[in-house]
């Protein structure tokens, strides 16, 4: 499958790193409409430039453009676009006309680019949709706890995120020595509830000055008194890795032991120190990193969108080229103590 | 495999740990109790790792003479200011209360591995990606910089802050803990000669210069004093 992706930011430099890595998978290329650090640090990359602004921006830094996006599109199966949020549809248009499937990063609020679609929840709804949204990192972690309890096992999900809003792209979200705070309920628990039926969520969100990575108090109120059961079927599933649960944990010690591992500090697992309240209810503290938690599940709907390949088999691949469970398995993360 | 022992507990363990698993050299580690020390897995000599101040002034006397050995002719002396950042992304704020700025002490640096005087101020800083340095070398003429070793500059897109940097360093493949001393564009010659910079490096530029000098070919000596002190 030839891929191209829209955007080099935070997330597109990523999928850009990710396809690469799939053996099913070809980067056909990337577009800009700047020259950042993403494209800087990553040159050798066949650039397409999606104003002219960008292409002579581009030569300017002695990075010739293999073409504009048009050229792009002509040579790809299904463009990936990690644009800045909130501008997909209007590039939606020029996908459509070229018949490709399109995936939508972010969370996209616009319903007319396609379903949103979490792979461990609803993934049929990707199997022959021309177009699709995918979730935020924080709806992504928190579908990835809801699939990995069990979705018709949940009855209902209440949880309060705390997002890091100082990094580097994200300064203008947040104040430098405080908390923002808002009682209203915030975009994932409609995105969550859109995506798996049955399953009452609320979430409200805080920001606070961090750079690793968004934290979230989930608790998971269970139909059945079956809290143990419950609790070690997430300690088992994919893409979790289980904190201690007798420690006091930090997000520095947790972002620390992934630069002693990474080379740029990726984490693609959820982090999760799970407490088993009563019978029929589970604490879990929840920590991401807001940078690469999408990935993953970006790539098994890009695989999915191909059609004729069953979800675990997509995890499978996904997880084979992407993941290295030895680095931040349960077992592995056992330093990640304050 | 080259194999290192560390031994006590060394401010920098975590940095010489990414280092060396860099340069595909084993780091073994044991009692975690009293001065730090380094020794060859098979050496029974061990030679002492500064700390505290003098760890400090290593660090930022490694990321000067780089600098120094761009310049031609060489400095006479350099004048500076210094950021030094918390300790890392862990751990209390050993650099001072969260939201502040600690004023810090001058220091006076001469000797290995400086071939000039440094006189600068450091202060501590609630940060945790680098150190930050605004330098004026001054020396007996106008002279010439020309990046090379250890030390690169920068496009202003990318050095216009730290965060922007250290992902730039980490989109490299760099790490957390990067190499390089990094300039933020490229140096301003003065009208009476000096060279004005502003250089960002972490902890990793001394302890890959450390690493440098102990993994010769031909085994140091062993030494009483610190090393790089």
């Amino acid at each position: 499958m030839r891929i191209a992706v829209v955007g080099m930011g935070v997330i597109g430099k990523r999928l850009a790193a990710a396809i690469a890595l799939q053996p099913d998978m070809t980067l056909t290329g990337v577009a800009v409409r700047s020259v950042g650090v993403g494209v800087l640090a990553h040159r050798q990359l066949p650039f397409h430039a999606d104003t002219p602004e960008a292409a002579a921006e581009l030569r300017e830094f002695g990075i010739e453009p293999a073409g504009d996006l048009d050229d792009l599109l002509a040579n790809a199966d299904l463009v990936i676009d990690a644009g800045q949020g909130g501008t997909g549809a209007g590039r939606f248009p020029r996908y459509q006309r070229t018949g490709l499937i399109s995936v939508f990063c972010g969370g996209e609020t616009d319903p007319r680019l396609g379903p949103m679609v979490h792979p461990a929840l609803n993934y049929a709804r990707a199997i022959g949709s021309r177009s699709i949204r995918l979730p935020s990192c924080n709806t992504t972690a928190l579908g990835r706890l809801i699939a990995a309890a069990g979705p018709s096992d949940v009855g209902e999900v209440e949880a309060a995120v705390l997002r890091c809003v100082t990094d580097t792209d994200k300064a203008d979200k947040g104040i430098t020595n405080g908390t923002t705070f808002d009682i209203r309920a915030s975009h994932h628990g409609r995105d969550l509830e859109a995506m798996v039926e049955g399953v009452r969520v609320r979430v409200r969100a805080a920001g606070v000055p961090s750079i690793c990575g968004h934290v979230a108090l989930v608790q998971l109120r269970l139909r059945r008194p079956e809290a143990e059961t419950v609790a070690q079927r997430i300690a088992r599933t994919r893409r979790v890795a289980i904190l201690a649960p007798d420690q006091r944990h930090d997000t520095g010690q947790i972002k620390a032991h992934v630069y002693r591992t990474t080379a740029r500090g990726d984490r693609y697992e959820l982090a999760v120190q799970l407490a088993v309240d009563d019978a029929q209810t589970i604490t879990a503290w929840i920590a991401l990193d807001n940078e690469a938690i999408t990935v993953p599940e970006a790539v098994d709907v890009m695989r999915a969108s191909a059609g004729g390949t069953a979800a675990d088999q997509v995890r499978d691949i996904t997880d084979a080229a992407l993941l290295r469970p030895s680095i931040h398995s349960t077992e592995a993360m056992e330093d990640c103590v304050a | 495999m080259t194999e290192l022992y560390l031994a006590g507990r060394w401010p920098l363990a975590d940095v010489l740990a990414e280092c060396t698993r860099r340069r595909d050299v084993r780091l073994a580690t044991g009692d975690p109790t009293g001065r730090p020390c380094l020794r060859h897995g098979t050496d029974d000599v061990a030679v002492l790792l500064p700390d505290g101040a003098a760890l400090a002034d290593a660090v930022l006397a490694a990321a000067l003479a780089s600098i120094g050995r761009c310049l031609t002719p060489g400095p006479a002396a350099v004048l500076g200011t210094v950021l030094r950042p918390a300790s890392g992304l862990c751990g209390p704020a050993r650099n001072g209360p969260v939201d502040a700025v600690r004023t810090g002490y001058v220091t006076r640096l001469d000797g290995q591995p400086l071939t000039f005087r440094a006189a600068c101020r450091v202060l501590d800083v609630q940060h945790t990606r680098c150190w930050v340095a605004n330098l004026s070398f001054t020396g007996t003429g106008r002279s010439a910089f020309a990046p090379g070793g250890e030390v690169t500059v920068l496009p202003p897109v990318i050095a216009r802050d730290t965060a922007r940097t250290s992902q730039y360093m980490l989109d490299c493949g760099e790490g957390f803990h990067w190499r390089s001393v990094v300039l933020a564009g490229p140096p301003v010659s003065e009208e009476d000669g000096g060279v004005t910079t502003l250089a960002l490096f972490t902890e990793a530029h001394y302890v890959h210069a450390l690493l440098d000098a102990w993994l010769r070919p031909a085994a140091p000596e062993p030494a009483a004093r610190g090393v790089g002190a």
